[in-house]
């Protein structure tokens, strides 16, 4: 894969287990409104959480990320919000199904939080899953994704894919 | 050995002879279950790729169970741009409020649910219709615009644990005292496994445990929990008996996780929304001010009565606001007819519209901050039901009926 597959950014450590309820708490999920999932992005979780993200940022976060019932507002918010990735150590199946969906890159790496530290800048290629942390000089291999998730990420999303592959069919 | 149930569906469903854990494979299904709230997305996505109509709409099932009904106006636009769609495209089995409810309850219903079938739906709650012998897994919004444009799916072949339910449970529990007490004794992780259920024990459990059972272990982080069907089962689902695995009950499997039903002990799960799960017997006294049955699967059939049984004999207790919520209108209905929900209401028991109730995004019913809220349908995360800060606990429904009359959280053992 070319250069433009990897994402540059500075590390938010999240702990274990910061479910989609704390992500877009689930009273706002019966919006129309995107905006909405933005504002509310980790108010269950941690208020002032917010303010210390920056467009750009690469969320590291531990065991079940996003566990728990979730849709695609999920992944919109930490979209609206200007991250730009997720490397976790494990993760909700429909959320890491949602984010490839909508081409929100996501990096599965059991040895994320040993290997990373808030603030550090990394570096991740969803294509072969490789995480470069530049601060330390330490890099990983994650879990490979599966390869249709990853021609839907190469396509753009799951709109893009479906265009490319499935229009002449009809 | 017997064939893993899961994984021969999967391959069945696939042009593949042979399919190979963690590999990713497309395949048909026979029913997709859309909630209104993900469908409005899926149209959207679905519009965006080109699609004119979905393919095989005859085995689209759409349901309005979020909104129940709107008391938004993103609820009310929701629900209408759904309405319109589904008349545009002639989908046969639209259900709109009324004649609506809980998906996967609404297939069983109208008569769609077979054992074998691959069913795949937008909500958690299609997982159920494993404990009726199908793979069921949830997928996405995007997902099921795709499956709509393309006629196929793909999905990833997982691992399978095996589960086995020795003996009978005693009688003050029930299905959720089962899930609770596998998903504590199984890693607390997504792990995205398949859990295969094996033994008597699972082949007696009734057509509503079975939806219980399958639906709790795949919310906590299974991609799919599947119960093989017995003879029995066919007869219930209104089917031709056909021979089944059940047949075998002797048949030794090398089993990851083992339940004695018979030492089985009303469980709940704590507030804590890390799947902490304890016998009801450490906790009892804890103080409950709103007890819901329902919202998911916990207003089936078999759940009323239930409710009905304990609540008839007892007094509610006065501090105590009980909410019930039917699964369909169907399940509804017969209640109705059966004097159930007349008893209810006598009882000072509050009978809302069925459908997701407060767990349809701030409908009917919500709690209030620092409220101890028991909640019998649906894995107890942060703010299911309503305010963040509310202490919401999630129990079998014997368990709530008995809380609902002690005013704590109170095993069903004296009551039943």
């Amino acid at each position: 894969m070319t250069d433009k597959s990897i994402i540059s950014g500075r590390a938010v450590i999240l702990p274990d287990n910061v479910r989609s309820g704390m992500i877009v708490p689930i009273i706002c999920r019966g919006s129309f409104n995107r905006d909405e999932f933005k504002a509310h992005c980790f108010d269950a979780y941690d208020k002032s959480l917010k303010s210390k993200i920056a467009h750009g940022d690469i969320i590291v976060a531990g065991r079940n990320f996003a566990k728990g019932d979730t849709g695609e507002e999920t992944t919109m918010a930490l979209m609206g919000m200007g991250i730009s990735a997720v490397v976790a150590v494990s993760l909700n199946r429909i959320f890491l199904r949602n984010s490839i969906n909508l081409g929100f890159p996501i990096i599965i790496l059991p040895i994320a939080l040993e290997m990373i530290a808030d603030g550090d800048l990394i570096e991740v290629n969803p294509f072969d899953s490789i995480v470069r942390n530049r601060t330390s000089g330490l890099a990983a291999r994650g879990k490979a994704l599966p390869k249709t998730f990853l021609r839907i990420l190469e396509a753009g999303d799951i709109v893009n894919y479906i265009k490319a592959n499935f229009e002449k069919e009809k | 050995m017997l064939a893993k149930l899961g994984e021969s569906i999967l391959r069945e469903h696939s042009d593949n002879a042979v399919i190979s854990i963690g590999e990713m494979i497309d395949v048909s299904v026979d029913l997709v279950i859309c909630d209104d709230l993900a469908t409005v997305r899926s149209i959207e996505v679905f519009d965006q790729m080109g699609g004119e109509e979905p393919l095989d709409k005859d085995k689209i099932l759409v349901t309005c169970e979020h909104f129940t009904p709107p008391s938004t106006i993103d609820g009310a636009e929701i629900q209408n741009k759904i309405r319109r769609k589904a008349k545009e495209w002639k989908l046969k089995h639209f259900c709109d409020l009324g004649r609506s409810g809980i998906g996967a309850v609404v297939a069983v219903n109208k008569g769609l649910v077979k054992p074998g079938m691959l069913i795949v739906g937008t909500d958690p709650i299609t997982g159920a219709l494993g404990g009726l012998g199908c793979y069921a897994t949830a997928i996405g919004a995007g997902d099921v615009a795709a499956l709509w444009r393309k006629g196929s799916i793909h999905l990833l072949i997982p691992e399978t644990l095996k589960i086995a339910l020795n003996g009978r449970k005693p009688e003050w529990t029930d299905g959720v005292d089962i899930s609770l007490s596998v998903i504590s004794q199984s890693d607390n992780d997504d792990d995205a496994s398949i859990y295969e259920f094996n033994s008597q024990g699972a082949y007696d459990l009734t057509l509503d445990e079975r939806l219980e059972v399958a639906y709790f272990i795949m919310e906590s982080g299974a991609t799919s929990a599947i119960i093989p069907p017995s003879a029995e089962l066919f007869v219930q689902l209104g089917l031709p008996a056909e021979q089944t695995q059940t047949e075998h009950p002797e048949t030794i499997f090398d089993n990851d996780v083992s339940i004695n039903l018979n030492e089985l002990k009303p469980m709940v799960a704590l507030p804590s929304g890390e799947n902490e799960i304890i016998p009801v017997e450490d906790i009892e006294e804890t103080k409950v001010d709103l007890i819901l049955i329902g919202g998911g699967l916990g207003g089936t059939y078999q759940n009323l009565i239930e409710l009905d049984s304990i609540l008839s004999r007892n007094k509610l207790n006065p501090d105590v606001r009980l909410m019930v919520y039917p699964s369909s209108s169907d399940i509804y209905n017969i209640a109705v007819r059966e004097g159930i929900i007349g008893r209810f209401v006598e009882a000072g028991i509050m009978v809302c519209a069925p459908g997701r109730g407060p767990e349809g995004y701030g409908n009917h019913g919500i709690s209030a901050k620092d409220e101890h809220v028991l909640i019998n349908s649906s894995l107890n995360y942060e703010g299911i039901v309503g305010h963040i800060a509310s202490e919401i606990y999630l129990a079998g429904t014997k368990t709530c009926a008995a809380s609902a009359v002690t005013g704590k959280i109170t095993s069903a053992r004296e009551f039943v």
